[in-house]
């Protein structure tokens, strides 16, 4: 660090008013100290970056989610593939915030959100809880990851490597525990070469950012290139459009929330199953038997059994809500009702079948 | 930056922390301690859970190499997961020379203790229990190491898994001595895995004693090298209560030590008592009739050594159409005590398993590729001797 960061460091000691972003030392115990986003005028903002959106996200119990990075000065992302998250730079910041729209009574409403109109778009929290802010850092060491809760009010949220439950209600009445993850889960998913310890950024990968298109009808990679804060000359290939109804379609959906563990080196690779979206349909298991899935089963043969949803594994534990079923294993109480329909209509459509089975 | 410079961000940091003010302190449940004291823990320590009952609505997880989990006893620090309303698992561990001692995980959701890529693991007096006997609502294991290599489980105990109490997957380098393994599915399980001992375990009502299994379409396969000798396996009668769809739920209720594809494995001077299918169960993978696409898998048994084992009662009662349909058409009170399905392959030279000095009640070969048309019950099939397997070295585990 340099003079000018003691500076910084003064200036905040003395007006307690956050500079930049901290993008390196001890995590702040607020996160407005942490100084990526702006809460004003009943708005949050991007308080140096840009927020992004990601085409096919990962469910998380319908909670709307506002995405944002902060690149260090002249820094730019890398593609790595384009189905592999993009390289950053040192001293990026990337948060995601987790809100739920509410009713009157406080229940929390499970409806979709706005899509993300355009990179400087802040998030209204009009008639929403904020419940949490995950934040990834890369720091010189690597990446590292920590959620912030906030308070009921709304008004801060604060460092919580412990992670929390926290009780929520639905319009329709059903009550589900929310949870924040503590640092090791943020670790369980963001790890994903298991055994490495090091993390790395899951959703933003330029197929799945790009299959996003800004209000004004421009592509999210392109915008992204136009600010050059990814340096690509090549376009990216977009994933398949939400709402197209193909296979593809399941195949990035279950890229966006299974394949940081299904993957060959992630925390699941034990069980053989590769949900990446580059994956093989045998990868992706088509009359692969279960190993380990205990209860997950759901006395089931087959993890995907071609044209026969009620008879796979997959849409069971995707459909589950049980902690000792339900996949992914962690981060969900609900279940995707929209995102089982299209794991469902792609395992009907599919050709094929797999044997009856025999035992001893 | 020099010192001096790190020294001055050091102490303008701590003015500023304070200077601002973090959030208030509440008072912790010592729940929340050890959530946090595992989440803090530095590299080398150990962590203590003090004598109690703890609950626990989510996971516990530890990612530190390096740390020892100790608590008071295993019926005196007890962590009771009945509440779990999150996580896959009541404590994960995701780390390298980690030692677990002296707890009890009860009523977890899904697994007790799941140990996912570790080295030199040592699991010394734990207990994890589903208290409600067996049922096929319990969590798949007990105590769950995978991808590891270095394992040392000793002086645990394992009740009620609908799945395998102490299950050892896709490993090297496994010693699993003195636990008392009861009600579960599978009481031990050695799967995918390479060098295991298996030792003075005391393995009781389980639906399968002891079982080393080699199964397809896994990342770590061609199990082999595992000795089983020196434990009691008594009575594994329960009722197969496992999840349809599971591999465990093929095991006949009453197989006392069962092969399944697995290489090189010695089984000797174990007593096997009263098993209502098998004291000694050898199988192909192909038995169990599941499709078999995956061109890396060897789904025959090879090298097996059966030898100088204690068996009484077995084979009155099989939990097997065939095997009933086969004990009916001889017209015997009993089935032999050890039991080989038959399948070879093609270029097989000489015999699958052999089995000498394991007393008088015999053994037979099924027949099974073809339709268990010529069961042969002369014993021919296992007469043959083979080296002993040498003991597994753990290093400095031991």
């Amino acid at each position: 660090m340099k003079t000018a960061g003691l500076l910084a460091l003064l200036a905040l000691l003395v007006g307690c008013g956050p500079s930049g972003p901290v993008r390196e030392g001890p995590w702040p115990e607020r996160l407005s100290e942490l100084a990526v986003l702006a809460q004003e005028n009943g708005t949050l903002a991007p308080r140096a970056g840009f927020a992004y959106t990601l085409a096919h996200p990962l469910f998380s119990d319908y909670a709307w989610k506002y995405r944002t990075i902060s690149l260090p000065e002249g820094g730019a992302a890398s593609v790595v593939t384009n189905d592999d998250t993009l390289a950053f730079p040192v001293g990026t910041i990337i948060t995601k915030t987790f809100a739920f729209p509410q009713g009157a009574s406080g229940a929390v409403r499970t409806v979709a959100a706005e899509p993300l109109a355009s990179p400087s778009a802040a998030f209204s929290l009009e008639g929403t809880r904020l419940m949490e802010t995950r934040v990834l850092r890369h720091t010189a060491a690597g990446w590292e990851a920590v959620s912030y809760q906030w308070n009921e009010a709304g008004t801060e949220a604060f460092y919580a490597p412990a992670g929390a439950l926290v009780a929520l209600t639905t319009e329709g009445g059903e009550r589900f525990p929310y949870l924040i993850p503590d640092k090791n889960q943020c670790a369980g998913c963001h790890e994903t070469a298991m055994g490495t310890k090091i993390l790395k950024p899951i959703g933003p990968k330029p197929g799945n950012l790009a299959a996003h298109a800004f209000a004004d009808g421009g592509s999210q990679f392109e915008a992204w290139r136009d600010g050059e804060w990814v340096a690509a000359a090549a376009p990216a290939t977009p994933w398949a459009a939400p709402g197209s109804g193909m296979a593809a379609e399941a195949h990035a959906y279950l890229d966006a929330n299974c394949a940081h563990c299904h993957s060959d080196t992630g925390a699941a690779d034990t069980a053989g199953l590769d949900l990446r979206i580059t994956a093989s349909e045998l990868g992706r298991g088509r009359c692969k038997t279960p190993v380990a899935a205990g209860r997950g089963s759901g006395g089931r043969a087959y993890d995907v059994w071609p044209g026969r949803p009620e008879a796979s594994i997959l849409p069971f534990r995707l459909g589950h809500r049980d902690p000792g079923i339900m996949m992914p294993e962690l981060g969900r109480s609900l279940v995707h009702e929209e995102g089982v329909a299209l794991v469902e209509a792609w395992i009907s459509a599919m050709d094929g079948d797999c044997a009856a089975s025999l035992s001893l | 930056m020099n010192a001096a410079q790190r020294w001055l961000v050091g102490v303008l940091g701590a003015a500023l922390l304070s200077a601002c003010g973090g959030a208030p302190e509440p008072a912790k449940d010592p729940a929340q301690a050890l959530r946090e004291a595992l989440l803090s823990a530095e590299p080398g320590s150990t962590v203590t859970i003090p004598e109690g009952h703890f609950t626990f609505d989510r996971s516990l997880s530890l990612g530190v190499n390096g740390v020892t989990l100790k608590g008071a006893g295993q019926d005196k620090s007890v962590l009771d997961f009945a509440g779990q309303l999150a996580g896959a698992e009541g404590l994960l561990v995701a780390a390298e020379d980690v030692t677990l001692e002296g707890f009890a995980v009860l009523d977890a959701k899904g697994d007790a203790i799941k140990m996912n890529q570790c080295k030199n693991l040592v699991v010394r007096g734990v207990r994890t229990e589903w208290t409600g006997g067996p049922k096929s609502t319990n969590g798949a294991y007990g105590l769950y190491p995978v991808q590891c290599d270095g394992v040392l489980i000793e002086d645990s105990i394992a009740i009620g898994a609908s799945d395998a109490g102490i299950y050892v997957g896709q490993s090297t380098n496994i010693v699993v001595r003195r636990n008392q393994v009861a009600f579960n599915v599978a009481g031990i399980e050695i799967e995918n895995s390479t060098q295991a001992d298996v030792y003075e375990n005391t393995v009781v009502d389980n639906t399968g004693g002891i079982l080393v299994f080699d199964l397809p379409d896994l990342p770590v396969q061609g199990g082999r090298q595992t000795r089983v000798f020196h434990n009691t396996v008594a009575h594994n009668n329960t009722a197969n209560f496992a999840p349809e769809g599971n591999i465990v739920g093929t095991v006949p209720a009453g197989s006392g030590i069962m092969v399944n594809s697995n290489d090189d494995i010695e089984i000797f001077e174990n007593t096997i008592t009263d098993h209502q299918t098998a004291a000694v169960l050898v199988v192909s993978y192909l038995i169990t009739g599941r499709p078999l696409d995956d061109p890396n898998y060897d789904p025959f048994p090879e090298q097996i050594s059966i030898h100088h084992n204690t068996i009484e009662k077995s084979g009155y009662d099989p939990d097997s159409e065939p095997l009933m349909a086969l004990k009916t058409a001889a017209q015997l009170p009993a089935l032999p005590a050890i039991i080989w399905d038959g399948f070879v392959r093609s270029e097989q030279e000489g015999p699958v398993v052999c089995a000498h000095d394991n007393g008088e009640l015999g053994t037979v070969a099924l027949d099974a590729p073809n339709g268990f048309a010529a069961p042969d019950f002369s014993g021919a099939a296992f007469a043959c001797t083979r080296e002993a397997l040498p003991p597994v070295a753990l290093g400095g585990a031991e």
